[in-house]
């Protein structure tokens, strides 16, 4: 069943058709919220807060762009508004971040720096203004093309492309402060 | 999805804008963030789907109406178009019911029925916005006769001008026939007389009572009649 059948099979009262949803793109939609927030229990809660709101507005689900884009920017958004809530308070020991993994390797002072250089990817993410972020994250998070996130979010193509361009020297400028640092 | 990396040529079409680096620095970047999102892939847990549809199974189910009230109720205009374009398809039988093979007679009914409450509330909302411009429009085409009227007496100043030499003429015989209504008074000091004619009748009566007057001239019995005294002329007449 393509995007369009299993929406209209949903608004018309086949729950299945909403299950059949969410094992196809659940995995990729965890997996967004995962790398946005880093924690693999707020990520589920992410996720199946998104498909929640998904489902309740399926109606308005056009077709125009593919289900996973729409789906991807719901999960996008909702993550990063979960992060921005906890953001001010974020413990280090959680289980399910990497902080909390170190040592358990071959190579603990190599995990170390991986895990520090991940959370300063996240943070240098996460602290991208609007609509950089979102579209940095669509594109490496959500792992979309330029054209699903201009159709995800309805800008132009070209809109998209600079935004990214942008987004990227940001990020790249944020991170060289942070490696100096 | 795209498992391609990232290709800086993928933003050649896009405006480069002046405060970006070279593509070499921005392709830096987005491999740090695929080796970022690589190594943060794991997998949800087996019951995240169970999780999923037990938190939906209590929601109600997001029928193009009922998309289309939320939309409404949440004000988002869009939303609401495309929910109602939901239900034109729904109502048309374009919509996935036949082809998913429950076709819902009652949600298509739902469908229509918003459909038709769409195009009342629409068209009542057209008369009433059409009646109230109207209604306005003639508030205000009342409002300039105002402006208009005072040309009218713009124009009477002219006219009369023109017109007074004529009425120079004219008014004295409009004077003379003011002062005929004077004349006609006089035929009403005419009347004076037949007022002065009506006492006489009384006086006809008098001499009745002047004569009973001058015979009981010693009984006060009559004297109560002061139409005889009243006119002194008849009383005195006959004592003269």
């Amino acid at each position: 069943m393509d995007d369009r059948s299993l929406v209209e099979a949903v608004t018309s009262g086949d729950r299945d058709a909403f299950r059949a949803i969410v094992e196809r793109e659940g995995t990729a939609v965890f997996r967004t919220c995962f790398r946005i927030l880093g924690r693999v229990g707020d990520a589920e809660d992410a996720a199946q807060e998104s498909f929640v709101i998904a489902y309740r507005s399926l109606g308005t689900f056009r077709g125009d762009g593919s289900l996973a884009g729409w789906l991807a920017r719901i999960a996008t958004r909702q993550s990063l508004r979960r992060l921005g809530q906890r953001r001010d308070a974020e413990p280090l020991d959680v289980p399910g971040t990497p902080a909390a993994n170190i040592g358990s390797g071959p190579d603990p002072l190599g995990e170390v720096i991986a895990a520090e250089r991940q959370r300063a990817v996240r943070r240098a993410v996460a602290g991208l203004r609007e609509p950089y972020r979102e579209v940095v994250a669509l594109r490496f998070f959500a792992e979309l093309s330029l054209q699903e996130i201009s159709e995800a979010t309805g800008r132009p193509l070209g809109t998209v492309k600079t935004h990214l361009h942008r987004g990227l020297a940001r990020l790249r400028d944020e991170l060289a402060g942070e490696a100096a640092a | 999805m795209s498992r391609e990396p990232f290709d800086p040529r993928e933003l050649a079409d896009g405006q480069t804008p002046a405060e970006g680096g070279g593509d070499d620095d921005l392709a830096t970047v987005a491999r740090e963030l695929e080796a970022f999102a690589a190594a943060e892939s794991p997998r949800p847990s087996p019951a995240f789907t169970e999780h999923v549809m037990a938190a939906v199974e209590h929601e109600p189910l997001p029928t193009p109406p009922r998309t289309f009230l939320v939309a409404l109720a949440m004000l988002d205009p869009r939303a609401a178009w495309r929910a109602l374009g939901g239900n034109v398809r729904l109502a048309a039988g374009a919509s996935g019911p036949g082809r998913a093979g429950r076709p819902r007679l009652t949600l298509r009914l739902q469908a229509v029925a918003l459909l038709l409450a769409v195009v009342l509330v629409v068209a009542g909302g057209g008369t009433a916005a059409a009646v109230g411009a109207a209604a306005f429009v003639q508030a205000i085409s009342n409002v300039r006769p105002g402006p208009t009227q005072t040309l009218p007496p713009t124009e009477r100043p002219s006219i009369l001008p023109t017109t007074t030499p004529t009425h120079h003429d004219e008014p004295s015989p409009g004077h003379t026939e003011t002062t005929e209504p004077s004349e006609t008074a006089e035929p009403s000091e005419s009347e004076h007389p037949d007022a002065h004619e009506t006492p006489e009748p009384s006086e006809s009566e008098h001499p009745e009572a002047s004569e009973d007057d001058h015979g009981s001239s010693g009984g006060g019995e009559h004297s109560p009649q002061p139409s005889g005294s009243a006119d002194p002329s008849g009383d005195h007449g006959g004592d003269d």
